[in-house]
This record gives C-alpha cells, structure tokens and sequence, in this order.
C-alpha cells in the first residue's frame, strides 16, 4: 500500500511529520516520519485517533440550518444563499465592520489567509487581536531577547540541566520526553517547576512546586542567590546584556527567605536551584505556557529570562530559552507576537477591536457599528475563551451566525447555520511550527466525504453571491498547488520537496543566537526595557507583582492541558473516551478532607460567574489550595472550565489571564 | 532470530499511542496500559507498565490450552493463536499473567496480540512499537529467557515543598476498573463450572463406595459433562479438549473423568483411582491457572470432598473426620482472613454452608454435597476478586526497584487506565 507524507496540523508543539497509508481511497494507518529530527520517533494518540476521526459518525457532512426543531440539513444553495443574504443586509444596515470574522486555532495552514482576503473584498470587517494561548511569554522573550526562537528541539540532549518549568511535556508535547531522555542517559539532570506533581515530573530529580502565579518571586529569588554568590557570568553580562545593574539592584530584596514567603518554595530549594545552574551547565530553561496565563504573567516571564542571561546560557548548545520557534514563519509579513497585537495605524477596513481574552465583554461592547454578525472557523471560542457565560451571552445578542467545523461543537450548537469543514486529509496545505524548525505539507490524501468543501471553496462560491472576486485559489487541487507553490517560490523551496518530507526552514538555526545578535532596540539582551514600559505601562525592569487578587476564592481554579486532547478537540471520540470518560474536579488530600469531601463525592464549584457540578477525585499530584479541571471539556459533557475564569487580558502582549481565578467548592446537594 | 517486545519503564509516560495504534492496525486494541500510583503519593514512584502479549518463552496460554490452538512462529517466535481449534474455554486467559488472550463473546473463542505478525513478515515492527514517541517500546531479539523484558528505573522526585499531611483522608484502595478477561467472571457466569467440579466428587465418591449404580454414575456423568460444555464458547469444538493432555490440566481433567465413567461399569478400584486422579486434575486446573502451588488447599477442592463424601458414604468415620475437618478448619480461616481484609464474608451462606456441610451431613450426606456446592460457588466469587486490578503480576513480572525505595514494601496496584 502507498505511503504519503503529510503532517499534523492542530495547534501543538509537535505538529508531526506523519507517513500515511491510504488504501480504497480510505486513511488505514498513520505512522511516524522519521526525517522529522523531533518527532521522527512516534506519534501521539490523538494523531493515530485521526482514523476514528475522519469517518466518525458525528462528523459535520452537510450544511445545518437551525430551525425551531433543531438543526436541519440544507443544500449549500439555501446555505450560502441564506448566509450571503444576511451579510448583504447587515452591510447595507450597518456597514461591514458589524460582522465578527472570529478564527481560532484549530488548524494551521497558509489557506487560513483566504479567510482575512474574503472579508476584506467583501469590505472588512471587526476582528480579534491577542491569542488565548502564549502572548505574555512571546511578548516577554521578544521584548528581552528581540525575538522567539530557540535551539532545535533535538538539542536539549546536549544539555546537562533541564528546568521544565510550567510546562508537562509528557502530556502536551510528548517527543520532547524523548529529547529529556537522551539527556538524562547522558547523565544530564532534570528539575520541574510546577503547581503540579505532573507526568513529566516522574522523571526528575527535583519538584519545585510554588503557589500558582508567583513563579516570578521564584525567578528573581534563584537571581538573587546566583548574583550575590558571584554565580553569573560577567563577561556575557558585560557584553551582551543590558540592565544588570539596575536588575541586580531590584533583585538584592528578593531574596530566598522572601521568596519563601510568596511562593511556599523552601529558601533552601532556591538556593538549590541556583546551585545546579552554576553545577550543570549547560542549562536549557524550558518554558511552559502554565505560569504565563496570569495577570503578571509577563514580568513573571521577564524574570524567568533573566537566568539564562546573566548565567550566559544562551547561544551555545545544549543551552538557551526554549519557549517558542517561530523560525517557521517565513512567509512574509510580521512574526507573532507583534502580528497579534492590534495595528499602530488602524486601516479602516478591518477593526481590530475585540480582546481574545475578553471576546465575551467586547463583543458586547462594541459600538459604530455593534456587532450583528458571527463567522467563525478553527475555533469552539464559547467554552474555550474566558468566561464563557459572557460569550455565549455575546453570541446569543447577534442577530446572524455562521460557524464552519467539522462538529457540532458548543459554538456549532449556537449557529444559525453550520458548515462543514474538511479534515486535515481533505485538502493541500503547507504549515509551519512553533517547536521544530520545519516546514511541511500538509497533504490532501483523501477526499471530503459527503458534501464537504474546504473553507476556500465555502469563500468562492460565497463571494459569488455577494459579487465579489477575491484572489483565493480554488477550485481544483492544481490551483491550491499553484498558489502553495508562488508562496514557497521566493524561499527555494518546491511542492516536491516538501512531497518527501519536512523541510527545515530558511535559514533556520540549530543553535538559536549563536551569533550572540539579539534583535532587541540596544542589541543585547534586555533586562531592562523601555519598550516594556511604553508598551505595557509596566516596570521597565521585571519586578515581581502579585497575580490578580480581587475577588474571593479559596481554591485556585487551574486548567491544564490533558495528552486526550487539543484544547477542545478530540475529546468527543471514543478513542479517548475511553482513558477519560467523565471529567472530574482534583482537589489535593487536605483540601478533600477539610471540605469533608470523599473520593466521587458530586461537588459544586463555583464563583461569581459560574457554576460546575463534577465529581471528586482526590489526588497527591495536586498542591494544597488549587482545584483542577482539565481544559477541553464542552458545555454538553458539563465541564466547560471556562464557565469560571475571568475575561482579563495577561499584562503583556495581550494573552488571556486563564489561571488567575478563584473559586470555592463543596459538596453538591443531589 | 526470535524477536521480543522490550518495555523501558524509566521512559513510559503512559501516553496510550501503543493502545491505539494497536487498535488500528487490529480492530481491537490488545494493548492495555497499566498504571501504578495513580494518585501520586508521595515517596513513592508512578509508573506505567504497556502489556499485550509477550509472547513468552513458555507460555502459559499454550501449555494450559487444552485443545493445542496456541502455536510458535518458528521464524519470530510469535505466538499465534490457530483460533479454528478454540473452543472458547478461556483456560488459557486465566492462565496468563499478563491477561494477553481475550475471550470474543461474539465469536465464542479465544484472541490476542500476534506481534503483528504480517509486519514482522514484511519487515516491519508492530503497530504500537512504530509509534511510541518515548522509545519506551522497542522491539529487541530475544537474547535470555524471560518472560517479560522490562528495564529502566523510576524514583519518585523530590517535593519541594515536602509533603505533610496533618490529617490524611483515606484514599480508595483501587480505581474501579476490570481486568478485560474477569469482567463478567463469577458463579453466576460460570455456573455450569460451579455445578460440574461440585458434581464431579459427588460421583467419584458414590462410585468408590459403591453406593450407585455404575449405569447411573454413567448417565450422570455424561450430563455432568455436557453441563460443563455449555461454558465453552464453541461447543462443537468440545472433542479438542482432549488434545493437549502433555501439558494441560484440562485435558488431563476431561481424559480422566471420561476413563473414570468408562471404568465405572468394569472395575470399581480402577474407577476409584481414576476417579480420585480426575478430582486432582481438577484442582490442578485452577491451581495452575492462579499460580497457587498444590499444597495451599482451599475449602471447596474437589479432591478433599471427594475424600470426604467417600467417608461418609462408606462409613469410614476416620477418614470423614480427617477431610471434613480440613475442610471447617480451611474455610473458617478464609471467612477470618476475608473479614480482617474487609472483603465480604457472607455470614448467612456461611452458616447455611457449615450447618449443610458439618452439622447435618453426617445424618444425611447429600446435605455435604449442597455445603459443597456453596463452597464451590463462593469459590468462583473469589477466584474473581483474585484477578480484580490490584492483582499483583504474576512472578515473573519484574517489578522496576528505585535507587532508594524498593517497590517490594508496598503492594503493587496496577490500575488499567
């Protein structure tokens, strides 16, 4: 049987290089790639799920129309028909910026453009700006070392200390275990910060698990003993660094007996820490997304840099900050997280109005025109962003919604009309990584079942009805191909190419800053920055700020990755149903036992915004004071967690402040 | 070149690509993950151990299959399973410690893992080596004899802050899950066992002493066995039981109750050897599907109540005195070992059990045979709880020590997840 090599485009630090095996036109069996130096060993369970997925009987086949009895399937005819007569009118009424072009993360790919190029010929529109998942931390790494790129994944094998820090590889990025482990047979060490006993903790030496949110006391605690032990390297400061004067001087308070107090982590585990930095270079800081859904997520970022930059651990191998590789975005236009922020000049099409991390309150904040109108794609944003009851609320306010999936998930379930979407087999694409410095193609190997169109074809036909030509490809694979192959021209690279497999990127580096360049105003890395300051109202330095404090709670609500799901997908097959039938809330032994809580006991969890009703099970791997739901759930399985958070942007670059919310919990009454 | 499956317990995550890749390449996955502290206490390591078949050297599932079905590929050494000659008895999965074949209940036979063998044959792995992402799975040539190939080590990490617990509340002592091949296991499933291993004394007893005719210890007989068959999953097939008598109890079994009844009518010492022979590879069969070595006797073993209904029945007091004190003394010490566990001790089938079997039995020995088969029943019950998770594996399982802490102080529960 042939083999074909495509790659997984979900939003993932993977993003696999994948061999598949189509027989009758059906996907049989998916495999590694092994030319993908970082995923080359296996694939994960969701991507071997893609064979239930693709032919699941849940799949979207046909446009939905909601009706008074539920949703009814329609012909694309009375689909588009319906959806361009809607956008006429509310055009004519309001003018094109009453209509929402929302696009979540839920596939990567360069067709993803041809969403933004219809809405901008059909006049433009209002759309968000920031990102749920990483800005603070993008932002925090541009802002001190000028740009977001790091070693090659395979590189961590030559360091001699890993720091996880925020981040369980084991269950979110699980090739990295791999990398660690090489590492660890070399006889290198590990060590996990994190609130979390996680999976990717059986493996290390040391647990570090501080108060959720004040790793940045943390950070400039391990600062301080590194610099008043002379443990830094002078002259990479000297050179290279800029601030560390005035850093020195902020870090001298912060020392481990004050950490102690903020973070609950031992003075002596500081001290600790610090110590295997000077012992065990060289050292890579491998940084989650966890401590950087904060309100003081940025600075808390900021401090963390500041380790490898005053003990020189950059630029050389086995060393650095392994937060995010954007060495994949090449295709021209600004790199994230600068591309996520709202535009300096505003070009009066496209309104770039509406908070990612508030989309609920600014969607109904918007005024001249409000919003009538809802396009979403790539995205479940009702259960996914904070504080779902304002987006539902938001959504619920519109007069028209179009949401293109291939699910009936909580979003779909609110539409007027549902359009389904291809799988990652359906059609060609190329996409990038956030991880590994390859590009791919992600290849269309089978056809759409049913009556599904990719979403370049759903802009065609409407954009027809509308009038309209705007330059998207289509409708044949050979134009998508064409048009695939003018992006990739100007990067000498060919459709051919990327036909047998990953293709590192241009110019992209196994070592990251070997050069010692850093792209930052002063050219060196920046403790200290003013543009921290001007952009963010904040301390040009990374001074420690509490994370947000202003309402009640007894629990900290923590809402992490599970390995049986991306965000909101994947969780509705049986595949994973069955290693996570029921979502459950996980409270720490003490906190059980001082609620007179018992292992299964239905408990009520709940703040101002919202309510969770879910079972208890009660786990070590938790620290005392926070509660656990995994992220993903749907409103229809009961644990959307997003029912609770806060609509509240992180203080740097835009991100949402999941982790900063409180809530309290007791037994439920039947 | 015999291949192995080598599992790296240091590299587990626990990840279930292995789980899922093998139920696309099989349809059904015959990997099962299983995982050891779950719940993270501390001081103590969390593990995974990723289990289908290991395709042992000598394997359980092949010597206890009564019917020859269970084969070794000569060029790989996979065992393969030649399902045309299951007859759906399970014998072999409740032999096998690591749970490898799965009785179908649609098919009425028996299945598992094969090692992929049409990959192995083009030059492949197996679907869930080709996929760990950790390298935990590897696929290595057998180069010692073990049954299972387990390397790596895992400690617990260091908690900082330590753990203190000032009150501690009682954890649960196992995740409710079932073993895949016990998950409807029990007396009430496996009643026609139940009711032939407590007739089978019945009979050999009245033929040593003498108290039926031979032409009804026939008859009865024969129905005792095709009560028996109604257990297998292919009943057709019930004539293969017969074929593995080299190695299996369960071919011993049926070939000696089936000469016993032959004897019956010819020579009653010969019956009564043959019989007796049958009780004890009945026994046997149960005992070498647990691992329980011949000498821990249980209450309700055929042979003892053969012996002690032969007592009663022939009046030889000594003898029913000796064996039906065994008996009392055996399963009081379990009702007392499964109250200071906390499992249930059903105190009224108890009593009902001692006053049948004990106190009226000497006046009337069918009410032995009724304590018997209440016996026999509970039996069953336990022999499920025996292969409930929690279960520890089976001895050759080797258990991953820690440098500092070694796994053998507390009991090890394995969880399916």
């Amino acid at each position: 049987m042939p083999w074909h090599v495509t790659a997984c485009p979900r939003n993932c630090y993977s993003t696999c290089s994948l061999l598949v095996e189509v027989e009758d036109g059906r996907v049989r069996s998916i495999e590694p790639h092994p030319a993908n130096r970082a995923t080359g060993r296996g694939v994960c369970l969701k991507g071997l799920s893609y064979i239930e997925r693709v032919y699941s009987p849940d799949r979207l086949t046909q446009p939905l129309a909601r009706t008074a009895a539920g949703f009814r399937p329609v012909s694309w005819d009375d689909a588009l028909g319906a959806i361009a007569a809607r956008l006429k009118d509310i055009r004519a009424r309001f003018g094109p910026q009453a209509v929402l072009y929302y696009s979540g993360s839920g596939t990567k790919g360069l067709l993803n453009a041809a969403g933004m190029i219809f809405w901008r010929a059909f006049g433009g529109c209002t759309t968000t700006y920031g990102d749920l998942c990483w800005p603070a931390g993008l932002e925090a790494t541009r802002l001190t070392l000028g740009d977001n790129k790091h070693n090659a994944p395979w590189d961590l094998a030559n360091a001699r200390l890993i720091i996880l820090w925020g981040k369980n590889a084991a269950e979110t990025n699980v090739h990295q275990m791999a990398h660690i482990g090489q590492a660890l047979a070399r006889g290198g060490r590990l060590i996990v910060i994190d609130p979390r006993r996680t999976e990717s903790a059986e493996r290390a030496e040391l647990l570090v698990r501080p108060r959720p949110g004040t790793d940045g006391a943390l950070a400039l605690a391990v600062a301080h003993a590194l610099v008043a032990e002379g443990w830094v390297d002078r002259p990479f400061i000297d050179a290279h660094v800029l601030g560390f004067a005035g850093f020195s001087e902020m870090v001298r308070p912060c020392t481990p007996a004050w950490a102690q107090e903020i973070t609950g982590v031992p003075a002596e585990t500081v001290l600790a820490l610090a110590a295997a930095i000077r012992d065990s270079p060289p050292v890579t800081f491998v940084a989650g997304f966890g401590m950087q859904r904060y309100t003081n997520s940025g600075q808390t970022m900021r401090a963390m840099l500041a380790l490898p930059a005053i003990t020189g651990q950059i630029g050389h191998p086995g060393a650095g900050w392994m937060y995010a590789n954007l060495q994949t975005q090449v295709f021209g236009g600004q790199r994230d997280p600068i591309a996520l922020f709202p535009p300096e000049k505003p070009d009066g099409v496209v309104r770039v109005s509406v908070s990612a991390a508030r989309l609920g309150p600014d969607m109904l904040a918007q005024k001249d025109p409000s919003l009538r109108f809802a396009w979403v794609e790539r995205g479940n944003p009702i259960p996914q962003n904070p504080e779902t009851p304002a987006v539902l609320r938001a959504f619920r306010e519109l007069e028209f919604r179009v949401v293109v999936d291939e699910f009936l998930t909580d979003t779909a379930r609110e539409a007027d009309i549902v359009l389904p979407s291809k799988s990652m087999f359906e059609q060609t694409d190329v996409i990038g990584a956030y991880w590994h410095p390859y590009l791919q193609l992600r290849r269309k190997l089978i056809d759409p079942p049913g009556e599904v169109k990719p979403e370049t074809e759903i802009y065609r036909l409407l954009a027809g009805r509308l009038g309209l030509d705007p330059q998207i490809p289509g409708p044949d694979d050979a134009a998508i191909e064409t048009w695939l192959s003018r992006k990739l021209a100007p990067l000498g690279i060919t459709l051919d190419q990327l036909r047998e497999g990953p293709v590192l990127a241009p110019g992209a580096e196994e070592v990251a800053f070997a050069d010692l360049r850093f792209p930052t105003p002063s050219g060196k890395i920046e403790l200290y920055s003013e543009e921290a300051a001007r952009r963010w109202h904040g301390d040009p330095l990374p001074r420690y700020v509490e994370p947000f404090s202003g309402e009640s709670g007894s629990l900290r609500l923590l809402t992490p990755n599970s390995k049986n799901r991306i965000h909101s997908q994947f969780g509705n097959l049986r595949t994973m149903r069955r290693f996570e039938p029921a979502p459950a809330a996980v409270l720490a032994p003490e906190d059980a036992a001082t609620r007179g809580l018992r292992e299964g006991d239905l408990m009520r969890i709940f703040n101002a915004r919202g309510e969770l009703r879910l079972p208890l099970r009660i786990d070590c791997a938790v620290s005392p004071g926070c509660i656990v739901v995994t992220n993903g759930w749907w409103l229809a399985d009961g644990a959307a967690v997003n029912l609770l958070s806060r609509a509240r942007e992180t203080d740097m670059g835009h991100g949402a402040a999941f982790h900063d919310c409180l809530v309290e919990a007791q037994k439920a009454r039947a | 070149m015999k291949l192995a499956f080598h599992f790296d317990v240091g590299r587990c995550t626990g990840c279930h690509a292995c789980v899922v890749a093998c139920g696309n390449q099989n349809g059904e996955s015959w990997r099962e993950v299983w995982s050891f502290n779950e719940r993270r206490e501390p001081g103590l390591p969390a593990y995974h151990l990723s289990l289908a078949c290991n395709h042992c050297e000598d394997p359980a599932c092949r010597s206890s299959c009564p019917a020859s079905v269970y084969s070794e590929d000569p060029a790989t050494g996979a065992i393969l399973a030649r399902t045309e000659r299951c007859l759906g008895c399970r014998y072999c999965a409740w032999s096998c410690p690591y749970d490898a074949p799965r009785f179908q209940a649609a098919e009425g036979v028996v299945r598992k893992c094969d090692f992929c063998i049409g990959r192995l044959r083009a030059g492949r792995r197996p679907a869930c080596v080709a996929v760990c992402p950790t390298g935990a799975l590897e696929l290595v040539e057998r180069a010692f004899v073990a049954d299972i190939l387990i390397s790596g080590d895992r400690r617990p990490p260091a908690l900082s802050p330590p753990v203190e617990w000032a009150s501690r509340p009682a954890m649960p002592a196992s995740v409710p899950a079932s073993a895949p091949n016990v998950a409807n296991f029990g007396p009430r499933s496996e009643w026609p066992l139940v009711v032939f291993t407590a007739v089978a004394p019945v009979l050999v007893a009245l033929a040593s002493a003498a108290a039926l005719s031979p032409v009804a210890i026939l008859a009865l007989g024969v129905l005792a066995l095709s009560v028996a068959a109604a257990h297998l999953g292919r009943k057709s097939r019930a004539w293969r039981a017969i074929s593995n008598w080299r190695t299996s109890w369960l071919s011993r079994e049926v070939l000696l109750f089936a000469a016993f009844l032959a004897a019956a009518p010819v020579s009653r010492p010969t019956a009564a050897l043959l019989g007796f022979a049958a009780l004890f590879a009945i026994d046997r069969v149960y005992q070498s599907a647990l691992r329980i070595p011949p000498w821990r006797l249980h209450s309700a073993q055929a042979t003892l109540g053969g012996l002690y209904l032969l007592g009663l029945l022939s009046g030889n007091r000594p003898l029913a005195l000796a064996a039906g004190a065994v008996k009392l003394a055996l399963y009081l010490a379990r009702k007392i070992r499964f109250y200071k566990a906390a499992k249930p001790t059903r105190p009224w089938v108890s009593l009902l059990r001692v006053a049948l079997g004990f106190a009226l039995a000497p006046a009337a020995w069918p009410a032995a045979a009724l304590g018997d088969l209440i016996d026999r029943a509970e039996f069953y019950e336990d022999v499920a709880w025996a292969f409930l998770p929690g279960r520890p594996l089976g001895p050759s399982a080797v258990l991953p020590t820690s440098g500092s802490a070694k796994l053998e102080h507390v009991t090890p529960q394995l969880h399916r997840r």
